[in-house]
């Protein structure tokens, strides 16, 4: 990597979401939504990494992000994600879920819709209500889903001020996370080391399968599926591992990969490019792992901070390998041919990096240290 | 009290008048409890306070603000950075490596400066614009200060090289030149521009002779008369010998050249070359280091360190480092000239070029608003091995010391305590326990944040904290009805106790409901069951179930009998589980062997002449009855034996029982052989077990479940209606029970107030909630015996909510002797006053400073602190007190 910009920003940083391009367009993201925690007073961001020709009058340098507009947010902001490309939706440590609207014209954002007390716990403790964290969101227009600290799943539509279906103690545990499998099918990953599968069809707050790790109860913290293979799904968890599942068989991980030596924040496919994987951790890491290499000789070496021949061949290895990457290099289990390569992306470690987005050839990730990282040559 | 150092600072509380009214105060980690009291006024109990308010006074009110948090942030990269140099560099690559280390900290400093001083421009209301000035102008002699250092202790530049350093630290900070250069150079006329002489007299005292000699070429071509001059001094400014750093010639050649140099321009002033034009003729003085004609440029000079590099410049420009300290004390004293008295910045600078860094320090302490400068510096210094001989005498070194203080400021803020950990890593002496006893004090209002802070302690191996921290969320979780989580919680803590109590829980629900939650954790426990007996029993229990759900009746019945041979089940629950054994009995093939229905029969006498004195419930004694009729019928039905001690059982729970209805006739005679799979579950016997159980606290705490010394002090599990208070107050919090207790509106000074004090147990045993910390105010009333104590939780917004904890021990136990500050060596004495007092109408009073300064209170500090420590530690362990049921 090259060009990557930090900016300090003088509050941590828990999540960070590319605005998705509208689809069709040739556009590339430059438009990306922060949410800070554990601040006094926590905000909601918008921040623009666009060209603004000069250098702007407050020195900030060209290809530097820029502050759009931000909107205090109550709590901590838990998970942030993009309902489209004018609304972010926001979960906060206080149970509470926010639609924020950004008007272009005046680059201001305003609460559009705002579920209060979308997670909460009863308990002899709490007198009658006691607002429980909202740790994980995930949209599909027009469709919402949460979860929380108290093992509640919503289901939200932007249009209802109610939720459209609610399952009470859906987990004994934590949930940290959640993302649509096939719709109306959603995969949640809780604290004691599990994956559920949800069927919003079957009434009932029973999941429809149950896939964990045996023994060792280690939490999942994070969960993103395949883009293009709904089947594979990549979990992060609290011992830094990546395993990889394919939720059509088995209920054990298809591969397990020493990762991370902390918890691990965030794992994401990129999005168009799915033999590109990217995770983020509390040690203070941001990995890229990329497995479309398939020169055999080559093998897993640990590339720190390098930039891996097999990039500048890129392009021409995704073409040759099309019809091999249909059946997911993610899947394949032969230790043997261990073909994934592993890059750190940040120059040194520090604190935490809690979040990471990419899209296109961009990528963001927001840290404890207060810094926000944006490169836009990913692949360069 | 030894002598100070510097005098206190006064700070200002809001509506006290402290000439008429008494105050007392806590100290806290971070920030000091002040409100007022009014302890010795005896009888006098018509005055009421006039302010009735606790406060919060800040010290360190740079942590607060927004731009320098990227400072804090960004240099704690370097830091840590720095810490790994140690080994991975020697020689001179390690000098070479720490003076990189120490231009980026420059580097970041003015950035920050840079950043500040836009948002000055922006600002568009005087007082903040006028604040973040004060900010700017403090940056910058941060930079200064630190220029100077980095010259003179860490690069170590030998003579001839040391004064272009010192030249380049005085064009760096005496900037105005730039501005002035392009006004004059960019008029119509130059040589007629009113600042041109300016100019190029502040050129030359920069000795940025080159461009001088440029802009003195203006003057020749406009004005021919004075060619001839300014074309010798030009000649002269190109000809002066100048070390260069690619240069190899030695020092004696250019010492020699320079006095050959330095005699010649003393010739052109006596030939009088210059004499027809006066500005020519000073410029020419200057540059021979004319001390008189230096001076008459006071107003250019601004300073005298700048003073002093000019005057080194054209006078002595290979001085020897160890001689810097006779001219520096001589251009101050030439420059202020007994007008002024040197002020804190000429002291610290003056510090510096006598190469006292022990000073050095000491000053910028006193100096500056925040411990950010001399704990970067002074670790840097230490790195640079500069203070291997100034241990203090207090345990640790100063640069421990100071990194202390600095993170315990870090930890006082509200998000900024994630960097004070590596600070406190970084002290060998103290680092460790200040940890501990910062980190349990975190707010943990999200499991996130938890896991973020239980990361930090299991990093460290802290295991004490680990398990305090685990507790308190396993305590939540309970609170919050969430079982599931408590276990989890106490299964990662290794707490035994705990995870017997939350067993219980579970036991107890299960008989409430007929059924357990949580499935998909009870039903995975894997290893993690082995951690307490009831865990495993509830584990197995639940594998009963699941065993006889899948009709694998033999495995479940052979199971159900090891629960109890083997002592794991609770005495108390093992009529549930007998009564689970009907179904069962009462199935039409043998489940039971002829062994195994021994065994149960054991454990039945077991049961019923076990406790023969007990007063029973006669729905127990039902269930007996059914039992063994039950077992009798099998008995008789497919294996024809008598056995004696059933009939005598019979006999005896046939017997009326004196205090309670006959058994009912219907339950006896429930046909045996009616053999209908009963599911363990939601009704019929396992219902009247619960009934059973009532009597005696179910799943009571056996002194054998709980091992010795560890017994568990949290009564998180809302127990049964107690009996006449026969729980002992076993924890300081049950002081409860001798003091009275309000619930308040609102934290308020009284008339009887005698002493504030800071409780702070670890998060979250305040009912208050996620993310309050608790503080407390004591109220002593007139008599002796009573004494109120009243407790608040301040909010993560710094807000005081009320807070209805019962009382503590009372504070005055938790009182060091007299408030002296922890770590009062040296103090910056500024604080940020609670932000709720903004509030507050009312006059000014004042409130003579608390900090003393000065390291000899620093030892007493410490001890106290230290006796503080154990106490709280003491505190900690106690029963929590939201969790009274």
């Amino acid at each position: 990597m090259e060009e990557l910009y930090a900016k300090f920003v003088s509050e941590k940083i828990s999540k960070t979401r590319w605005r998705p391009v509208p689809p069709g367009s040739l556009q590339t993201a430059e438009t990306f939504a922060t949410g800070s925690w554990d601040n006094e007073e926590n905000h909601v961001s918008l921040w623009s990494i666009g060209d603004f020709g000069n250098p702007d009058s407050d020195g900030s340098l060209e290809g530097d992000h820029r502050l759009l507009c931000d909107i205090k947010h109550h709590g901590d902001v838990m998970d942030l994600q993009f309902f489209d490309q004018e609304r972010i939706v926001a979960a906060s440590s206080t149970g509470c879920v926010t639609i924020f609207l950004h008007h272009p014209n005046n680059q201001t954002l305003s609460v559009s819709q705002q579920w209060t007390t979308a997670h909460y716990h009863t308990g002899p403790g709490s007198p009658s209500y006691c607002s429980a964290p909202c740790t994980g969101v995930v949209c599909d227009n027009p469709e919402i889903v949460t979860v929380g600290e108290d093992g509640r799943i919503n289901l939200f539509r932007a249009d209802h001020k109610e939720a459209v279906r609610t399952i009470d103690n859906a987990d004994s545990s934590t949930l940290h996370a959640v993302t649509f499998l096939r719709t109306p099918e959603i995969l949640t990953v809780n604290s004691i080391g599990q994956l559920k599968i949800w069927d919003f069809r079957q009434q009932g707050n029973e999941p429809s399968q149950i896939l964990s790790l045996t023994g060792d109860r280690v939490p999942l913290h994070c969960v993103d599926r395949h883009p293009n293979q709904q089947h594979v799904v990549a979990t992060g968890g609290q011992d830094g591992m990546l395993s990889i599942w394919d939720v059509r068989q088995g209920t054990m991980p298809v591969s397990l990969l020493k990762a991370h030596e902390a918890e691990m924040w965030e794992v994401h496919f990129h999005p168009s490019n799915p033999d590109h994987l990217f995770t983020c951790s509390e040690d203070g890491s941001l990995w890229h792992w990329d497995a479309s290499t398939d020169v055999p000789e080559k093998s897993s070496l640990f590339h720190q901070g390098g930039r891996t021949s097999t990039f500048l061949s890129h392009g021409i290895n995704h073409q040759a390998n099309a019809h091999q990457s249909l059946t997911s290099s993610w899947l394949s289990t032969d230790p043997a041919k261990d073909r994934i390569e592993i890059t750190s992306l940040l120059p040194s470690r520090t604190l935490s990096v809690n979040t990471l987005d990419v899209l296109g050839p961009c990528l963001v990730c927001g840290t404890d240290a207060e810094a926000i990282y944006v490169t836009r040559q990913l692949f360069s | 009290m030894e002598e100070l150092d510097g005098e206190p600072t006064v700070t200002f509380v809001p509506g006290v008048n402290s000439k008429k009214k008494q105050m007392c105060f806590d100290w806290g980690p971070g920030e000091l409890l002040v409100c007022e009291t009014s302890f010795n006024n005896k009888g006098k109990s018509e005055m009421v306070p006039c302010c009735p308010f606790i406060y919060i006074i800040r010290k360190d009110v740079g942590v607060y603000s927004q731009i320098l948090r990227k400072l804090f942030n960004e240099s704690h990269g370097i830091f840590v950075g720095l810490q790994r140099i140690e080994e991975e560099f020697t020689g001179k690559s390690r000098k070479a490596q720490l003076v990189r280390v120490s231009k980026n900290y420059r580097s970041v400093i003015r950035a920050c400066m840079e950043e500040m001083h836009q948002t000055t421009i922006a600002a568009n209301d005087p007082a903040s614009g006028r604040q973040f000035s004060s900010q700017v102008s403090i940056l910058s002699v941060m930079e200064l200060i630190w220029n100077l250092c980095e010259i003179l202790f860490i690069e170590v530049a030998p003579a001839g090289p040391l004064l272009l350093l010192l030249l380049d630290w005085v064009r760096l900070h005496v900037c105005e030149v730039d501005t002035l250069s392009a006004d004059v150079l960019g008029s119509e006329n130059p040589s007629k521009h009113e600042g041109f002489w300016k100019l190029v007299t502040v050129l030359v005292l920069q000795g940025r002779l080159d461009e001088a000699r440029q802009v003195l070429s203006k003057e020749a071509d406009a004005n021919p008369p004075s060619a001839g001059m300014c074309r010798v001094l030009g000649d002269l400014m190109r000809t002066m010998p100048i070390l260069s750093p690619g240069n190899t010639q030695t020092l004696t050649e250019l010492e020699l050249r320079w006095q050959h140099w330095h005699e010649e321009c003393g010739r052109h002033l006596q030939d009088g070359t210059f004499a027809s034009s006066p500005p020519l003729e000073s410029l020419c003085k200057v540059m021979l280091g004319d001390e008189a004609a230096l001076l008459a440029h006071k107003d250019l000079l601004s300073n005298w360190y700048h003073f002093l590099v000019t005057r080194l410049l054209y006078s002595n420009p290979t001085v020897k480092p160890i001689d810097l300290h006779f001219y520096a004390q001589s251009s101050l004293d030439l420059f202020l000239g007994g007008e002024s008295s040197p002020e804190p910045l000429d002291n610290i600078l003056m510090a510096a070029f006598e190469f006292d860094i022990h000073q050095v320090i000491k000053e910028c302490s006193i100096a500056l608003s925040n411990w950010w400068f001399v704990a970067h510096l002074t670790d840097l210094l230490d790195h640079c091995r500069l203070l291997q001989s100034h241990n203090l005498y207090f345990g640790s070194n100063m640069r421990e010391f100071l990194l202390l203080e600095y993170a315990s400021g870090l930890f006082a803020h509200h998000s900024l305590w994630q960097l004070g950990v590596d600070y406190f890593d970084c002290c060998p002496e103290l680092g460790r326990a200040s940890l501990e006893l910062h980190i349990e004090r975190i707010p943990l209002n999200t499991e996130q944040k938890a896991l973020k802070v239980l990361r930090v302690c299991e990093q460290r191996q802290m295991t004490e904290q680990v398990r305090s921290i685990c507790k308190i969320l396993a305590m939540k979780a309970v609170r919050n009805n969430r079982l599931g989580s408590a276990l989890s919680w106490s299964i990662r803590a290794r707490d035994a106790a705990f995870a017997t109590l939350v067993s219980d829980r579970f036991l107890r629900d299960y008989c409430e409901r007929g059924c357990f939650s949580d499935l998909d954790l009870i039903d995975n426990l894997g290893p993690a069951m082995m951690l307490s007996d009831r865990l495993t029993f509830l584990g197995k229990y639940r594998e009963f179930h699941r065993l006889y759900g899948e009709k694998r009746f033999v495995e479940a019945a052979s199971l159900l009998l090891s629960l109890m041979t083997s002592q794991i089940a609770p005495r108390s629950f093992w009529m549930t589980l007998l009564t689970d054994a009907l179904p069962l009995l009462e199935q039409k093939q043998v489940i039971f062997s002829a062994e195994q229905t021994y065994e149960l029969m054991r454990c039945l006498e077991d049961l019923t002449s076990g406790r023969p004195a007990r007063a029973e419930p006669d729905a127990q004694r039902l269930e007996a009855v059914v039992v063994v009729l039950c077992l009798a019928g099998q008995f008789k039905q497919r294996a024809p034996l008598v056995l004696t001690p059933i009939e005598q059982l019979l006999e005896e729970t046939r017997r009326p029982h004196p205090r309670g209805p006959r058994p009912s006739p219907g339950r006896c005679s429930r046909p045996a052989s009616e053999g209908r799979p009963q599911v363990p579950g939601p009704e019929g016997h396992v219902r009247d077990s619960l009934q059973l159980g009532a009597g005696e606290e179910l799943a009571a705490h056996h002194p054998a479940d709980v091992p010795a010394g560890s017994a568990p002090r949290t009564n998180a599990v809302p127990c049964r209606k107690r009996k006449g208070g026969t729980r002992g107050p076993s924890t300081p919090w049950a002081a409860e029970a001798r003091t009275r207790t309000l619930p308040l509106q609102h934290l308020q000074v009284s008339r009887h107030t005698r002493q504030v004090a800071w409780l702070q147990p670890p998060d979250s045993l305040l009912p208050g909630g996620a993310g309050t910390r608790p503080l407390f105010l004591c109220t002593a009333w007139p008599k002796r015996s009573e004494r109120l104590l009243q407790v608040g939780a301040l909010s993560a917004q710094q807000e005081v909510v009320p807070a209805t904890v019962p009382g503590a021990r009372g504070p005055s136990l938790c009182q060091p002797p007299l408030g002296l500050h922890p770590a009062s060596a040296v103090s910056p004495l500024t604080f940020r006053l609670g932000a709720h007092q903004r509030r507050l109408p009312g006059p000014v009073a004042c409130l003579v400073s608390l900090f003393p300064p000065g390291p000899s209170s620093a030892r007493t500090g410490h001890r106290v602190s230290a006796a503080w420590t154990g106490e709280r530690a003491g505190q900690e362990t106690g029963d929590p007190p939201g969790s009274r049921c």
